[in-house]
């Protein structure tokens, strides 16, 4: 059994599954550093979110 | 069992031109110097086996990570294609493998090719399954089991004890599972949930001293409301309004006072856009007092007055020049005489220095006369004693009489006259300079004079009234200001009442400005205190939870990767333990470990796994290890999970690249022993550039083997191998 499949064996929720599934598929195109890419480009958009709301919020005070 | 018969290989890293070798014997030795092809020729069966997967990060070889110029080149430099031929036999016959890459053409530049021993060929996708079929061994287990590369036992030589837990994760195979958490690691997901709740924090600061800034503000305007005789029940918007509808009719009635009509101005729709209310109401009470009869002539009246205090001014300070001018010219005159009379007296200096002139002229030519005769008299040496012709006496030298008279007399006399006349001119330019500074003391008083008449022509134009020398233009205007400051004051007592009426409104409008801020802190105030309703608020407080959500995915999935790696390590340890515990205790002969026991747990530090290694007491032996021991331990650890892959491992042959690095001579021999063991089973292939190695080889092993020599490596050509028999 290969790491891919001895990881996704322990896994029990889904989602937990579709994450393994990104960062394996990740790393198998570009290493370590893709991982680190890929992960970042998801919470990237997550800030710019969280400050733009702030921003608004700001306006309301 | 798989054994490899023969490799061919061509244009592959060292390997220029086509080479071929052949595997036909139990064991194969490769030697030769450094940078001769050895390890490529062991290389070369791996790539043609994995293709891509070894190579780069998760190949877990540290020299084939890397891309441009530091990248791990499959195609040899002076080749434009690499190619792999590799004959392995199994039960059912001979299968032929055949992988190749062209430079720079990317995924369409590479093949694959499986010829089965039945004839079938497959290609491709289904080449490489076909392939993994046949070998049923993953990329890592060829790496742990198979194929001891010579960067596994070097690193783990040199490494620092705390970093050999790596190499042991690479030894063992588990290179993926690390780098993938390195990966996590790296990336900014478990700061984000940080960052966020830092950011929030700050927002929420912000939010409690908005509360206070609105507040502090609030209260500032319910003082002053109060100030301005509220009671803490008016400030509302009820009251407001009330001041609204009565602030209509105020300018109704003040309309009606002045005797205009309002423009209409109709009450705000919500207490909101009463700012724009008082706007119009102030504009309003503006307009009606400007367009009020009596404000409208007590402006007239305050600008004549104005405009007379300024022509009286005007006209005074005219009349004092003009008189300072008259008394200056008066004293001048008294001084130096009239025009007429300075005209005089230049007049008189002509004529007196005209006559000086004449006499200078008259006397000249007698002068010149007397020189002449002189002249002759010496010339015609006339006799000692005559009568002077100038004064009638008996002279007894007549010409030095004569020269005597003309330098005493007639000189003298010259002189004299030139002397009066340089007078004369001096009181001539005075005179006339005198004459000057009165005609410009007159012109100054001309000009004085005309401004004074058009000060007055002003006032007449002003007043409407004729005005004549025999008026005084100031006890005029005087009169004139005078009548209009009763006017003024007749009007500002008019005025009173309406005044009284417009600052009544005005004061309203502050009372209703000061309400409206009021009501809009209060609001202002309620927004900031509902804030957590807003669905802004609630969109962050749901990113938040996602976050979190997130972050905690991500540490659970990194738990059990962490658990999969160690109970990974584990299982292997486990099923090698004894076995890589013999081996250690073989190749090192150290009386001083009779047993070797391996331990792994997690390390928390790195989130890795961390090995142990203990002697039968307990004591941790890494340290104290020489470099011949840290080799000798990493080849045990191969050979011990080589070992227990079992007679049942699909592959029957090992590869074993530079083992012997830092072993000394009797561990060498130790090594020898266990590859001749070891070849009842496996084929073995062994690449050395150890010189001792490979005579401890060629005398020891009892098994028939194939020695193959590498060298003269030149780039174009790749190495020269001689086979030995």
């Amino acid at each position: 059994m290969t790491y891919k499949e001895k990881v996704q064996k322990e896994i029990k929720e889904e989602k937990l599954r579709n994450l393994w599934q990104e960062i394996c598929e990740s790393y198998e195109q570009g290493g370590v550093e893709q991982i680190k890419s890929t992960l970042n480009s998801r919470i990237d958009k997550i800030k710019k979110d969280y400050e733009q709301l702030l921003e608004n919020l700001e306006k309301t005070l | 069992m798989l054994k490899i018969k023969k490799v061919e290989i061509e244009g592959f890293r060292g390997f220029t031109q086509k080479t071929s070798i052949e595997f036909e014997n139990p064991v194969t030795l490769l030697h030769g110097g450094n940078h001769q092809g050895k390890s490529s020729v062991l290389n070369a069966i791996e790539w043609c086996l994995y293709g891509d997967e070894c190579i780069g990060e998760k190949s877990g070889i540290r020299e084939r990570v890397g891309t441009g110029e530091m990248a791990w080149r499959v195609v040899n430099d002076n080749s434009e294609k690499a190619k792999v031929n590799l004959k392995i036999e199994g039960e059912q016959g001979i299968f032929t493998i055949t992988r190749a890459e062209a430079k720079g053409k990317g995924k369409k530049g590479k093949s694959i090719k499986i010829s089965l021993p039945n004839g079938t060929e497959k290609e491709g996708d289904e080449g490489d399954q076909e392939i993994a079929k046949l070998l049923r061994v993953s990329f890592k287990d060829f790496a742990t089991t198979v194929y001891q590369h010579q960067e596994t036992i070097h690193d783990f030589v040199i490494q620092k004890p705390s970093e050999q837990s790596a190499v042991m994760d690479r030894l063992l195979g588990l290179s993926d599972y690390r780098n993938i958490l390195d990966g996590i690691k790296k990336s900014d997901v478990l700061k984000l949930q940080k960052e966020l709740t830092e950011e929030f924090n700050k927002f929420q600061t912000r939010v409690q001293e908005g509360i206070k800034i609105r507040q502090k503000d609030l209260d500032n305007k319910r003082d002053k409301a109060k100030e301005k005789g509220l009671s803490e029940e008016e400030l509302n918007e009820n009251k407001l309004l009330e001041l609204v509808e009565s602030t209509i009719k105020d300018i109704g009635n003040f309309a009606r006072l002045l005797g205009l009509t309002t423009t209409a101005i109709s009450p705000p729709s919500d207490w909101k856009n009463t700012e724009s209310f008082i706007t119009d109401i102030k504009n309003e009470c503006s307009r009606l007092w400007a367009e009020s009869p009596d404000v409208k002539e007590q402006s007239e009246k305050q600008r004549k007055r104005s405009e007379m205090v300024s022509f009286k001014s005007k006209y005074e300070t005219q009349y004092l020049n003009l008189k300072s001018k008259k008394k200056e010219l008066q004293d001048f005159e008294q001084e130096n005489g009239n025009k007429d009379e300075i005209d005089n007296k230049i007049r008189k200096a002509f004529e007196e220095i005209d006559a000086i002139n004449k006499e200078i002229k008259r006397i000249s030519p007698k002068a010149k006369l007397i020189e002449e005769g002189i002249s002759i008299l010496k010339l015609a040496a006339p006799s000692d004693a005559d009568i002077c012709p100038l004064c009638g006496e008996k002279v007894s030298n007549l010409l030095e009489h004569l020269r005597k008279e003309w330098e005493e007399k007639i000189t003298a006399q010259v002189q004299e006259l030139e002397k009066q006349q340089a007078e004369l001119d001096k009181k001539k330019t005075d005179f006339e300079r005198l004459k000057k500074e009165l005609v410009h003391l007159e012109k100054d008083a001309r000009r004085e004079k005309e401004e004074l008449k058009k000060a007055i022509n002003n006032i007449s134009e002003f007043l409407h009234k004729e005005l004549t020398d025999k008026d005084d233009p100031a006890a005029i205007l005087s009169i004139e200001i005078k009548n209009i400051d009763s006017r003024l004051k007749e009007i500002a007592d008019a005025i009173k009442n309406k005044q009284v009426t417009i600052d009544a409104i005005l004061e309203k409008t502050d009372i209703m400005n000061l309400l409206y801020d009021i009501l809009l802190f209060k609001n202002k105030l309620e927004e900031i205190n509902q804030i957590q309703k807003t669905n802004e608020y609630q969109k962050q407080e749901k990113i938040r939870t996602d976050v979190s959500n997130l972050v905690r995915d991500v540490e659970e999935l990194s738990k059990i990767i962490k658990s999969c790696m160690l109970k990974e390590a584990e299982e292997k340890i486990d099923s090698a333990r004894s076995a890589i515990g013999r081996y250690f205790r073989r190749i090192t002969n150290n009386p001083a470990f009779q047993t070797l026991n391996i331990k792994v747990d997690e390390d928390k530090k790195t989130g890795g796994n961390f090995y142990i290694f203990e002697d039968q007491d307990g004591k941790r032996p890494i340290p104290v290890l020489s470099q011949g021991d840290l080799n000798s331990l990493a080849l045990s650890i191969f050979l011990g999970l080589t070992e227990s892959s079992g007679d049942s491992h699909p592959l029957g042959f090992i590869l074993m690249d530079d083992s012997s690095q830092s072993l000394d001579s009797q561990q060498k021999a130790r090594l020898v022993e266990i590859f001749n063991e070891l070849s009842d089973i496996k084929n073995i292939t062994v690449s050395t550039m150890d010189a001792e190695m490979q005579q401890l080889l060629k005398d020891n092993i009892t098994k028939v083997k194939t020695i193959y020599k590498l060298s003269d490596w030149a780039p174009d050509s790749g190495p020269r191998i001689s086979k030995e028999i």
